[in-house]
């Protein structure tokens, strides 16, 4: 196995799906690379009508390779949208829309969407709700835009690509007044008619017409066309009646990874299907990727990057001075290859992508670090591959911007499938 | 942004660059030509993306109107 970055921001790990070719009878493991190089010039710039990107919790590719995009525009600050005022303060610039469609050449398509832009829209009301804003996103098979809300009183809602609302999942608890002070939300894991804190993290399982959502310590799977409510599971599979409803508690990070314990342990930050038909959970309270059934039988869970504090006092959120942030596993995607041989995992405290293999959870490489240049990430929180292997990352707090990661395979050009 | 006056009379003659945090590849601005007689030379700034055309080097110190099309910014670039 060869790993070893080439040169500036390149990556190079075992091609996804290696073949294998016989000569005389004796087995050679063929050892070509995928290599990955940064594309500064994606996407283009400036953007239509000045305007300014903001933090970017999620985005996905669609059955067309478009990339779509959620740029929280309640995120801007006084000196980023200056030209937004009568008469302008400042030359540049305006928020964009808090849903971008682009091309993997790097055009913006298409914008809509923002602060009230429905009654149901996340965080309805609220000039500064932070990460509790727009956030998981999901484009279908029909290029329908699936969209969540991560404050009180937020759900998920459907539109179309162009931004006509069209089904609101509902199970929505109640949304707090403007002003009103707010006591931290009990969890109830029974509770499965209404998510009070909003939704983070959901998928589609387009076949089965089920939706998929991950909240507290349980992932919760729905009629994606009627919103009802037809199973769910805990860490490790466990029932929902054993889920415990206490904070879970911290541990020496210096002393070695997070213990195994059987309830999952917050923050729960994302799932994903694979296509051989399992769960992919990013247990992000314990540096932990854990693998289910869709029918929630426990399959399998590995680490990422252990070392890393993935919970406890020592874990500072945007803005603080004492800490860093906590947890490895932010989100993942799939690697393109038929058999989604790896994962490719978004680590927003380390600030890299962790590839490891989907199967033993070995590691076969990272790309990227800490830093505000090409290549580098301040908070990755999101990430996707399109069909030719490129990947696209997001960044939060005040990294706000999307990237794009070249599959190369060595000489440059991508190809449908790198291993041909 | 980057601003290019003009260094006897103060006239704003092109710009460069805006708010974000984005290598721009598109090209810089410049409304006026900045010409002098010995060489044509082009003048180029180099980015993480290419080069940005700016102007053209062409005959002494003097402001010329040059050919224009609107930039993005609302000025007019070479």
């Amino acid at each position: 196995m060869q790993i070893g970055k080439l040169w500036f921001r390149d990556l190079a790990l075992p091609v996804f799906g290696c073949c294998i070719l016989s000569f005389g009878g004796s087995v050679v493991q063929a050892q070509d690379v995928a290599k990955y190089r940064v594309d500064p010039s994606w996407p283009k710039m400036p953007l239509p009508n000045k305007w300014i990107m903001q933090g970017i919790p999620d985005l996905v590719v669609d059955s067309s390779d478009h990339i779509w995009v959620v740029s929280r525009p309640r995120d801007v600050m006084p000196d980023e949208n200056g030209a937004a005022s009568n008469p302008p303060r400042t030359d540049c610039c305006v928020v964009a829309p808090a849903i971008l469609e682009f091309d993997t050449e790097g055009n913006l398509l298409k914008g809509w969407g923002g602060a009230d832009y429905t009654p149901g829209w996340p965080a309805l009301g609220n000039p500064h709700p932070g990460a509790g804003a727009e956030h998981g996103i999901v484009v279908d098979r029909q290029g329908n835009v699936w969209l969540s809300g991560s404050s009180r009183g937020d759900s998920v809602q459907k539109f179309t690509s162009d931004g006509k609302f069209l089904w609101d999942f509902g199970h929505r608890g109640p949304r707090p007044a403007p002003g009103e002070k707010l006591e931290p939300l009990k969890q109830n894991n029974q509770d499965t008619d209404t998510f009070p804190g909003g939704v983070f993290f959901f998928d589609l399982d387009e076949d089965a017409h089920e939706m998929y959502v991950v909240d507290a310590k349980r992932v919760l799977v729905y009629d994606m066309d009627t919103g009802a409510f037809k199973r769910g599971w805990g860490g490790h599979g466990i029932p929902l009646s054993e889920i415990d409803n206490d904070p879970t508690p911290p541990y020496d990070w210096k002393s070695g990874p997070p213990p195994d314990q059987k309830q999952f342990a917050p923050a729960l930050h994302c799932v994903h299907l694979s296509v051989d038909g399992l769960v992919y959970v990013c247990e992000r309270g314990s540096d932990r990727v854990q693998v289910f059934t869709k029918q929630g039988k426990f399959v399998t869970s590995f680490f990422v990057h252990p070392s890393t504090p993935a919970r406890g006092p020592e874990c500072g959120g945007p803005g603080s001075t004492t800490y860093g942030m906590c947890g490895t596993t932010y989100n993942l995607t799939f690697s393109h290859d038929p058999m989604q041989k790896y994962l490719l995992i978004a680590d927003g405290t380390n600030d890299k992508i962790w590839i490891q293999d989907r199967k033993t959870g070995e590691l076969a490489g990272s790309i990227g670090d800490n830093g505000r240049m090409a290549g580098q990430f301040h908070w990755i929180d999101g990430i996707a591959m399109d069909s030719k292997g490129n990947i696209y990352t997001g960044e939060v707090d005040t990294g706000k911007r999307i990237q794009k990661f070249i599959l190369t395979n060595g000489d440059g050009v991508s190809r449908l499938h790198p291993h041909e | 942004m980057v601003s290019i006056l003009d260094r006897h009379d103060g006239t704003l003659v092109g710009s460069f660059g805006g708010n974000g945090r984005y290598a721009d590849s598109s090209t810089g601005s410049m409304r006026l030509q900045w010409t002098r007689k010995e060489t044509s030379a082009q003048a180029r700034w180099k980015t993480a993306n290419g080069f940005r055309n700016l102007s053209r080097l062409t005959g002494e110190y003097r402001v010329d109107q040059a050919p224009q099309v609107t930039g993005s910014d609302g000025l007019t670039t070479s």
